[in-house]
């Protein structure tokens, strides 16, 4: 691969796969693709101004905005739904077979949150964030976000007590505990 | 702090795209492509058309891991995101168990250091002829507690009240219980199944694997975190394996179950902690009544052995606890 700019380069071999698992994460993987692809060349035109220290969390911010207007393009999303709606529209075959898997309940958890909640806890959950590089994704101030996660684990968490609540099963019999090694 | 650390707990079995789910997409095809026209484009205009400038086809195998999509309602009328695809539950449950493995606080054992493992069976035992195991039937309980010494060639443990030293008979143990062969195994997953199909172990293919794996897990009180993920994540990779996020150990505490049939009728199990994805043990159950070649029986439902690692780190000489 010819090498045009090496700090760019590097950034693309360094911050690529997590850039594309950033968008994967919100969006189907062929949209993240070019999530991905738009986020580096907008990194492409405006390398000068990338913080050599730290430019993984201005990449996702950059990846963010650009999710952004993804999403908010009404055409875009329509046609997003009717593929979604074709043939990748199944839930997961585990969350079928035994109720709500621990990952489905998580999701379901997440959906009755706001967006911003999500966000919030997504950067640092599965993006693995620490608060100062989510801070500049989200554009706020550390201390800002700080409080924001913790506002929207506690939401999480009455969210899914909500939903144990709603999912707990009728009385099961009694456990035959004679039987236990 | 502990925001972060409390949120990724709960946030990990429900990531759409664990840690290792695109490795290698900046040079995949797809990525390959990308990289050459952005850094063809000489534009420095910073406003770029709306208009997505990128149509790239997913190449193959991009998705190979993946499984189905999900669609995901939001709630508060703001725009509905569609969730992403799905690992299946085992390659998750597994990932979630790689990652938190990676995370945990190591320290290698010194030359001179002494490993320490002790662990916890109890067995039914075989069964001669005329003989039944049936659920309930009696275990016998067996404590091993030993000191392997970190370039694996001296191991110690008690014998009859005294602690007894001797040679290990150097790395032939399979699978390996010594630091020395341990750290220097493979650290990715299809490497690490690569390194066991090549041994003589006593079952082979995917049971011989898992049972490895498995035994890898139990066996060794100071498993590198770059070896243990790569246990799970080749475990993830058995074709057969299933997880099981609602399973019980033997003392009926919540546990995650990965398991694998073995020979049809013995069920084989890692018991994982439900909250940290930490080793606990592991299980075996009778799936199937099953008569063994002598005569003896095992009934379905009968446990036909357990374990429990009850203790694990590095000491400076043999006899101590970690």
């Amino acid at each position: 691969m010819p090498d045009p700019d090496g700090g760019f380069t590097r950034l693309w071999d360094e911050h690529y796969d997590d850039v594309l698992r950033y968008a994967a994460r919100r969006i189907d993987h062929e949209t993240a693709r070019d999530i991905a692809a738009e986020t580096f060349l907008i990194a492409w035109r405006r390398r000068g101004d990338i913080p050599p220290d730290h430019p993984f969390p201005w990449l996702l911010n950059v990846a963010r905005n650009v999710l952004a207007n993804e999403t908010r393009s009404h055409h875009r999303r329509t046609r997003l739904w009717d593929r979604l709606r074709g043939d990748g529209a199944h839930p997961p075959a585990a969350d079928v077979a035994s109720g709500l898997a621990e990952g489905g309940r998580i999701a379901a958890g997440l959906s009755r949150l706001s967006a911003r909640d999500r966000e919030v806890l997504q950067l640092v959950g599965w993006d693995d964030l620490d608060a100062r590089a989510a801070a500049t994704v989200m554009g706020c101030s550390v201390k800002t976000f700080s409080v924001r996660l913790h506002r929207a684990r506690r939401r999480l968490t009455a969210a899914l007590a909500e939903i144990d609540a709603a999912d707990r099963p009728a009385p099961a019999a009694p456990l035959q505990r004679s039987h236990q090694v | 702090m502990n925001d972060l650390h409390e949120v990724r707990r709960i946030m990990a079995p429900a990531d759409p795209c664990p840690p290792g789910t695109f490795d290698g997409a900046a040079h995949d095809p797809a990525g390959r492509a990308a990289y050459a026209r952005i850094t063809a484009a000489t534009d420095r205009r910073t406003a770029p058309s709306r208009r997505m400038t990128f149509r790239l086809v997913a190449a193959g195998g991009v998705a190979g891991a993946l499984v189905a999509g999900a669609v995901v309602a939001t709630g508060g009328g703001g725009p509905s995101h569609p969730a992403p695809a799905q690992a299946s539950e085992t390659q998750q449950v597994l990932n979630v168990a790689a990652t938190f493995a990676l995370k945990k606080p190591f320290t290698a054992p010194r030359p001179g250091q002494w490993v320490y493992t002790e662990t916890r069976f109890r067995r039914s035992g075989v069964p001669g002829r005329g003989q039944v195991i049936k659920p309930g039937s009696p275990l016998k309980t067996q404590v091993d507690r030993t000191w392997v010494r970190a370039d694996g060639k001296v191991m110690a443990l008690y014998d009859q009240g005294k602690l007894v030293t001797s040679a290990t008979g150097g790395a032939a143990a399979m699978p390996p219980t010594d630091y020395a062969t341990i750290s220097k195994l493979p650290t990715d997953p299809d490497g690490m199944l690569a390194w066991f199909s090549k041994q003589k172990t006593p079952n082979q293919g995917n049971e011989g694997a898992f049972q490895m794996l498995g035994s890898l897990l139990l066996n060794n009180g100071a498993l590198p975190p770059a070896q243990t993920a790569a246990a799970y994540r080749a475990m993830a990779k058995i074709p057969g394996v299933t997880v099981d996020r609602t399973a019980k150990d033997a003392t009926g505490h919540k546990a995650i179950s990965v398991s694998f049939l073995i020979e049809g009728w013995a069920k084989d199990e890692i018991l994982l902690d439900p909250s940290t994805y930490a080793y606990r043990g592991h299980r075996t159950t009778v799936a199937q009544d099953h008569t063994l070649p002598d005569g003896g029986r095992f009934l379905k439902g009968a446990v036909e052995s357990y374990s429990v690692l009850v203790a694990a780190g590095v000491v400076d000489r043999p006899g101590l606890r970690p």
